[in-house]
């Protein structure tokens, strides 16, 4: 057997491996009635499209108590739900009879809905992180998979071992993969300048959860300005070849959209239901704690006291849209591919931490493009995905899965430690682990800036196994019961800023 | 390498809500029972069918458990309490495997001490990573970790030349759990022929100190039970159960099982107790001569015996000669012996994967046991959310060695072997897919199982007689100083 297929077999079924074993675990709102959690929140939306007219998906009725789990996610989701729907019921009808499956815990249905999200990882998110790990490595660096094969390989393993996507989908509960995975595909895709279907991938990606606008922006601009100027070289297009290539490519986004959204366009009022549903200002800024700018502000200022949802969404928009500028204005004027993926994150994280209505796993939006910089940024990008899980921690704690949580997060560590030990050179037999991650892209640093960083770095997960003991251990005082959520997601927060802060300076400053 | 073992440990916590077995309520109650009863009481009570049938050091080793048992949940401490479940009581249990590993990683670490370089960590991470164990211990639940543990450390004292310590890690071992007095022979030769007789000078010192350390160990293990020795006896050594497990392991009388019922088929003889039955404490041909005890006993010796002779005639003490021998007594009796657990597989399958470790050569076999004898496990965790786990584990788990093997250019396995490995693949084929297609599944329910046993089981027999027979047919290679 060829040693590739070897190592290509490894890695996969130690990414299938490692989701079987999360499936173990509880999900949310595991024996919590009424409401339960998002895994009931997906069962319903399943007996919902299973046995209602489309038309009626969105629309609050009788059968369709929009208070409980409306669906809120577009229309992609429901038809995934349709389709898991219908296998479902192919296997017992009962888990998706309209009314009475409500709430249905048992171990057959727990173990269908877990292959289920099991058969999304197998089909799109592990393909697609393959793909793109190939694509950005070889494709766009230019790095040889030979000479670099360790590195190479550690790549794909955090790509498809990231803890936060196995404990927000196996283990929360939720078909993120599904999003990420198309998300992922169309920037290999469009990596490889095949812009058209790029385009088409992103918008059933952006048709799946429509979270995913934390990507747009960045999409957005780099096809627009792609039209006019070919990427990595400075070769135009005549002005009229780059109105039709714009031309092709808009016509064909709105093809898809049209699509996707037909049984909604017949009417105003129908399709308006849908997208009410989809943006719920009416739901607040956030919900719980999120590691966001607004979640620390409402400290100091109950947010909900001095404004209304309406005026918020407002500054949001206008806080989010500054943060924004810099990235999207660099991407606009260099639309390189390297631009784009600093601008990936630099616009998610502007939205995760600005805008209206951020859930604590949205987090994931911007890891994804984090784990695609691995290569370009060893060192930051390793930091911010330990941050981005540790981010996590007040809802894990709420799911039952902290055990999971100590679990990935100790492997997570330990096998990006085992494998960059092993491919230590004899110049780097003095340095530590942490040193070779940093070198790999500072290597001209100053001696002092290493210390700082690694230190840094040492201090953060120093207070991150200190906060994570302390929400244990120590009881917060009785007039602040939120008191460690509150911390871990300040803490988060700090560090979140800081990354946009350091991906914006390095991207604007990338040649 | 103490990293590799955090590794692997971190990875064991994810278990922590899989499904366990009856032994964990085996294990609970035996907590209950030694922290609660008088020592005197402890191979009496009965109040639980899982009586306490180890030997004392494991009491010993349960007792000392059950003072952390009380920081988690007292009530998982009470005899009465029969299937008492909560979570602080598996979180508990499932901790005490995973730290009591550590024995485990001290054995591996004693062991590959000769191992250079990279190929130690390599080697070592197979070692701790052995699925098998993970099966067993971290989800179907046993404390085979800390007994391989020990087992190794004595290996490892072996291989160093350590003999007196070795002899001592074994008569714990053999106090902790008495299945390891298969490989008693082996012991007892190698150290006469190596310790004992090694110069003429030393014989009866070295004897004197053999024994004494034995017997010390044995005495302080037993000497509180003196009185109640017939009972404890009783208890250790239960001749009540069938020739095969439920579920049969796959050696030679698996197959004994199937040529029996194939002869019954053909001649048309009416099946009076089924073998496969689950809970047939004895069991009947209906062709082929009855089995008893006496003669799995008897056949087992005689497989034994030329393995024996041949160690006394080996004059090296090196890693092959004692490792060798072992693997053999073990497979011989994993072959031949009377109710033999599908789990006793490991103790061929460790003792192998130690001596590749220190040599090349033995990479072939190791891989291809690995192969089989390790898919001989999976049937242990049969409820359904298991199956993608124990075979993306068992699949990460294969080629992680083909790889770590690779980088010796070994194993260089022969034509029919490779058919052979692949042909695994029918097997989960069969049992989670054509099963219902040819919609068996109701007509032969016991079919998956028995093709696993049968399946495995001739890749048994094949690697006992090859392996038997390179090792018979080896030459006894001696250092030219030894020749004089």
């Amino acid at each position: 057997m060829k040693m590739s297929i070897v190592k290509y077999i490894i890695a996969i079924s130690t990414g299938i491996f490692l989701r079987s074993t999360i499936s173990l675990h509880s999900y949310s709102g595991e024996n919590n009635p009424p409401m339960y959690g998002d895994f009931e929140a997906q069962r319903h939306w399943q007996e919902v499209t299973v046995n209602l007219p489309i038309k009626d998906w969105y629309e609050n009725s009788t059968d369709n108590d929009l208070l409980y789990w409306g669906l809120d996610y577009p229309p992609l989701t429901a038809y995934h739900s349709f389709i898991i729907g219908h296998f479902a019921k192919y296997i017992n009808e009962s888990y998706v009879a309209l009314h009475t499956s409500r709430g249905i815990t048992t171990d057959d249905h727990k173990f269908f809905m877990r292959n289920s999200v099991l058969m999304s990882d197998i089909l799109i998110y592990i393909p697609a992180m393959l793909l793109i790990c190939h694509v950005i490595f070889s494709k766009l660096l230019k790095m040889n998979k030979e000479k670099s094969e360790s590195f190479y390989w550690l790549f794909v393993l955090i790509a498809l071992c990231y803890p936060g996507q196995l404990l927000i989908d196996n283990g929360h509960f939720q078909y993120n993969n599904m999003s990420l995975g198309l998300a992922a595909l169309a920037i290999s895709v469009i990596l490889l300048d095949k812009r058209i279907i790029g385009a088409i991938l992103f918008v059933l990606s952006l048709n799946y959860k429509q979270m995913e606008l934390y990507h747009a922006v960045p999409f957005f601009c780099y096809l627009l300005s792609n039209s006019f100027v070919e990427s990595d070289s400075h070769r135009r297009h005549s002005f009229v070849g780059s109105v039709v290539r714009l031309f092709k490519l808009g016509i064909i986004v709105a093809i898809t959209f049209v699509i996707i959204w037909t049984p909604w366009l017949f009417s105003m009022s129908s399709f308006l239901q849908v997208l009410h549903r989809i943006f719920p200002i009416y739901r607040g800024v956030f919900e719980d704690k999120v590691s966001n700018v607004w979640c620390i502000v409402n400290v100091f200022m109950k947010i909900k006291d001095n404004f209304t949802n309406e005026e918020m969404a407002k500054i949001c928009l206008g806080c989010t849209a500054t943060a924004l500028v810099p990235s999207a204005v660099n991407l606009l004027f260099n639309p390189k591919k390297k631009q784009f993926l600093y601008a990936l994150i630099n616009s998610s994280l502007a939205f995760f931490l600005f805008s209206f209505q951020v859930h604590e796993k949205s987090i994931l939006i911007v890891a994804i493009p984090v784990i695609l910089i691995f290569p370009l940024e060893p060192f930051m990008s390793f930091w911010f995905l330990q941050v981005s899980t540790f981010s996590m921690i007040p809802l894990l704690v709420k799911d039952g899965l902290i055990t999971a949580y100590i679990g990935l997060s100790g492997m997570f560590f330990l096998m990006t430690k085992i494998i960059i030990d092993n491919t230590r050179s004899k110049k780097q037999e003095n340095l530590n682990f942490l040193q070779i991650l940093w070198n790999i892209n500072f290597n001209k640093s100053r001696k002092w800036i290493e210390i700082l960083f690694t230190g840094c770095y040492v201090l953060s997960t120093i207070v991150q196994l200190g906060l994570f003991l302390g929400n244990f251990y120590i009881s917060p005082p009785e007039h602040l019961p939120f008191l460690h959520s509150l911390l871990i997601s300040a803490f988060s927060c700090c560090h979140f800023l800081f990354f946009l802060f350091y991906f914006n300076i390095k991207q604007l400053l990338l040649n | 390498m103490f990293y590799e073992f955090l590794f692997i440990s971190s990875l064991k916590i994810l278990f922590l809500p899989a499904y366990y077995s009856t032994d964990f309520f085996v294990h609970r109650n035996w907590l209950a029972i030694t922290s609660n009863r008088s020592i005197s009481q402890w191979y009496y009570e009965e109040t639980s069918v899982w009586t306490l049938d180890y030997p004392p050091f494991f009491a010993y080793f349960e007792y000392v458990l059950s003072f952390a048992a009380k920081l988690f949940d007292d009530q998982m401490l009470k005899v009465e309490n029969i299937d008492y479940v909560s979570f602080n009581t598996v979180l508990f249990q499932r901790l005490s495997v995973i730290f009591t590993d550590i024995i485990y990683f001290f054995g591996v670490w004693q062991c590959t001490k000769y191992v250079k370089g990279n190929r130690r960590i390599h080697h070592s991470l197979l070692l701790l990573g052995n699925i098998g164990l993970i099966y067993v211990d971290h989800i179907h639940f046993q404390y085979n970790g800390i007994l391989f543990g020990i087992l190794l450390l004595s290996c490892g004292n072996m291989i160093q030349k350590k003999y007196l310590k070795s002899a001592f890690y074994y008569a714990l071992l053999l106090n902790m759990k008495h299945i390891f007095i298969y490989i008693a022979p082996v012991y007892i030769l190698y150290l006469l022929r190596h310790y004992c007789f090694s110069s003429k000078n030393t014989v009866i010192i070295n004897t004197l100190k053999l024994g004494s350390i034995v017997l010390t160990v044995t005495a302080i293990s037993f000497g509180p039970f003196i009185e109640h020795l017939p009972q404890l006896l009783s208890r250790l050594f239960p001749f009540k159960r069938g020739l095969t497990h439920a579920y049969w392991a796959p050696n030679f009388w698996a197959m004994y099982n199937m040529l029996d019922k194939v002869l019954s088929i053909i001649l048309n003889v009416r099946i009076s107790n089924s073998s496969t039955g689950g809970l047939v404490q004895e069991q009947f041909y209906s062709v082929l001569p009855q089995i008893t005890p006496k003669i799995t006993f008897i056949i087992t010796t005689i497989s034994m015996i030329p393995c024996c002779i041949k160690i006394l005639r080996n004059r090296e003490d090196s890693v092959a000669n004692f490792l060798k021998p072992l693997t053999i007594c073990a497979a011989c009796s994993f072959m031949f012996g009377w109710h033999v657990h599908e789990k006793a597989i490991l103790m061929i399958l460790i003792p192998i994967q130690i001596l590749s470790s220190n040599c090349v050569s033995e990479m072939n076999s190791s891989f291809f046991l690995a192969v089989f004898g390790l898919y001989s496990l999976t049937p242990l965790l049969y409820s359904k959310e298991l199956i993608i786990l124990k075979l993306s584990l068992f699949v990460l788990y294969i080629m992680i060695n083909y790889y770590i093997l690779k980088q010796n250019s070994y194993p260089k396995l022969l034509v029919i072997e490779k058919i052979y490995c692949f042909g695994l693949f029918l097997l989960p084929i069969y049992e989670f897919i054509l099963q219902y297609l040819l919609k068996f599944d109701h007509k032969l329910p016991f079919m998956p199982l028995m093709l696993t046993s049968v399946y495995c089981g001739i890749g048994m027999f094949y690697f006992w007689v090859k392996y038997y027979f390179e090792y018979m047919l080896s030459r006894n290679i001696e250092s030219p100083n030894k020749i004089k």
